[in-house]
């Protein structure tokens, strides 16, 4: 027996078991893709129901806490979901799915800001903290510098939950809606924490400072 | 496609590791019921030649093993020859050979500082054309000679016959985490006999043809690993190497973290010589297409592995304390919920799947070798320990010797 044939074997072998992992981890990519899809559709539909929602305030007067309580709910539904498509996006390498979904979150999510502040113009009472971050960075000191700043916001928004709107977008997906509200608010490095649309941070601060600068 | 450059390498580094794996069972699955199998030879003259430094308390137990040998006492012929030790080695060899007529004592003139030197005097004395090397503090099993002998005997071509070199009489954690990897490397050297490509016929026991030896120049005694070298250069003359699976020796392995570390900066020095010394056999023969790229990749593929790992860990802790030390500056929680969840990727069931094939073949070659008395449930921790830990550990013992060679300061004692 030529046991040099040997060589070649484990050659096709290694690349068939090679080529079926790599179909096998496209697929199943694919199949988180298409459920995160589905959820944000989801979403999609939620949002154009608050845009109704706004307009019902004026038009049908419906009571602004009711208006309210709905933005909150709908905001932390897709903080949650967003929270968990960063994650998986993180995992993902065999295709640009989810940095599409990512990019529609971050387009949901500034959409959610405009509703917010058109709420807040109408009935007050209610803080928007906006958190832009630059998604997947790859510079080490800003991804020390995100990973606290979200921690700070998301302890901000622990302890007030019904005052404050988190709204967490990624500032580099090139949605050119964002960019201009970005350039608006001379927003020119990232991580930044824009409170009630006045007040911006782009370094590390203090929770008290935050604290004090929301609700002063 | 999401991939980055580690990715990339990470996915060359998986296949490789895939790539041996298979393999080791295409050659295992056709040759399964021949593994321990040799030639039957008949009993012809054989020098046995044993190297000494200061090996006083080992060197009678050796020669009374030789003189135990199951082969005809006529036809044997040991030669001792001691390195200029300066403990009691010489009298108690001397001993032997005023006692037995076929037991010879020669002394070097001077410390040679390793064994190549003391060989090479003792093959030259030999006057047998079969002649065997074995450590001073090795133990053959009796009919180890017997069973390597046909492998010369049936095929002109074949150098040198190697044998499963086993820790002898393993006690504490280290030695039998060492009993793991010999009896995992006697395994996969009886596979790689079978394309020709053993890459070393180590010092407890091989047996030679003198003539061979002769012709390629003996031992290389500045090579801190003179058996690879040898293996190397038998085969850059067209001669081969064989494996006995079944004829074992028994041979003393480092009882301390010091012994050990220092054993095998010596293996990684002499592998690194021997790589320099025939780089121009690169992709020539099988000595170049396989044993030398499998050699180098088996000592950088580890070396690269920790690398990358270290490189992931690194970059994770600094963020983890740049984050940190953001965080108490704001007064904000250091540690969230976030931070221990986890999303796993392709690259992660590749890894696992890499790392449930290694431990199988682990497990599957140690049951090949009937390494009956390695089972049980605290063996099974001594595994782990051996998978996890020890192979983690040694390639920074190639680091070390590199690190050694680049400032010039090595010995081989």
């Amino acid at each position: 027996m030529n046991n040099k044939s040997a060589f070649w074997k484990a050659f096709v072998f290694t690349l068939i078991v090679f080529v079926i992992g790599l179909f096998l981890g496209a697929y199943f990519e694919s199949q988180r893709a298409s459920s995160i899809v589905g959820v944000l559709e989801n979403s999609e539909i939620d949002l154009l129901d608050e845009q109704v929602s706004v307009k019902a305030i004026s038009d049908f007067n419906v009571r602004c806490d009711v208006s309210k309580n709905s933005v909150f709910a709908f905001a932390d539904r897709i903080y949650n979901e967003a929270e968990k498509l960063e994650k998986d996006d993180q995992a993902t390498k065999f295709s640009d799915g989810l940095k599409v979904a990512h990019k529609r979150y971050d387009l949901l999510r500034t959409l959610l800001w405009t509703q917010a502040v058109e709420i807040k113009k109408k009935c007050g009472n209610l803080h928007t903290v906006v958190y832009i971050y630059e998604y997947n960075t790859k510079d080490v000191d800003k991804q020390a510098l995100q990973i606290s700043f979200s921690r700070l916001v998301e302890e901000l928004k622990q302890k007030h939950p019904n005052e404050i709107l988190l709204i967490p977008i990624a500032g580099n997906t090139e949605l050119s809606s964002l960019e201009t509200i970005l350039k608006e608010k001379n927003i020119v490095s990232m991580p930044s924490i824009i409170v009630d649309e006045q007040k911006v941070f782009d370094k590390i601060v203090s929770y008290n400072e935050l604290e004090s600068s929301v609700l002063k | 496609m999401n991939f980055n450059s580690l990715d990339l390498i990470f996915f060359v580094y998986t296949f490789i590791s895939l790539y041996m794996l298979f393999l080791f069972l295409a050659l295992y699955i056709p040759n399964r019921k021949n593994m321990f199998g040799y030639p039957e030879g008949k009993p012809e003259p054989i020098s046995i030649v044993m190297p000494c430094y200061n090996e006083g308390h080992h060197i009678g137990e050796a020669i009374e093993a030789l003189l135990k040998l199951d082969y005809p006492k006529e036809m044997i012929e040991i030669i001792v020859v001691d390195d200029k030790s300066n403990d009691n080695s010489v009298e108690v060899i001397k001993k032997y050979a005023q006692k037995y007529k076929n037991v010879k004592l020669i002394v070097n003139r001077r410390n040679s500082g390793g064994a190549a030197e003391p060989l090479n005097i003792g093959i030259r004395y030999a006057k047998y054309n079969y002649v065997a090397v074995v450590d001073s503090d090795s133990i053959p099993d009796k009919d180890s000679l017997r069973k390597m002998i046909g492998f010369l005997q049936q095929d002109s071509k074949v150098g040198v016959v190697t044998c499963s070199i086993l820790v002898k009489k393993p006690w504490n954690l280290l030695q039998k985490l060492q009993a793991y990897e010999y009896f995992i490397i006697a395994f996969t050297r009886r596979l790689l006999d079978m394309v020709d490509s053993i890459y070393v016929t180590p010092g407890p026991l091989a047996l030679y043809r003198k003539d061979v030896l002769m012709k390629v120049g003996l031992f290389d005694t500045k090579n801190m690993t003179q058996d690879i070298e040898m293996t190397w250069n038998i085969m850059a003359h067209g001669y081969y190497a064989r494996m006995c699976l079944d004829a074992k020796v028994y041979a003393a392995s480092p009882s301390t973290i010091k012994s050990w570390w220092k054993q095998r900066i010596r293996w990684n020095l002499g592998g690194i010589q021997t790589l320099f010394k025939y780089k121009k056999k690169w992709f020539k023969g099988m000595l170049g297409m396989f044993v030398m790229p499998l050699f180098a990749l088996g000592m950088g593929l580890g070396v690269f592995g920790i690398g990358l790992m270290a490189y992931l860990l690194i970059k994770r802790f600094v963020v983890g304390y740049l984050a940190t030390k953001y965080s108490l500056y704001a007064s904000t929680a250091i540690l969230s919920l976030g931070d221990f969840t986890f999303a796993p990727s392709i690259l992660n069931f590749f890894g696992v799947v890499s790392f449930i094939l290694g431990f199988w073949f682990t497990i599957f070659g140690l049951a090949v070798m009937k390494a009956n008395d390695l089972r049980g449930k605290k063996n099974i921790f001594n595994l782990a320990f051996y998978l996890i830990v020890y192979l983690i550990v040694y390639p920074f013992t190639f680091l070390t010797a590199v690190y050694q060679m680049i400032r010039g300061k090595y010995s081989w004692r």
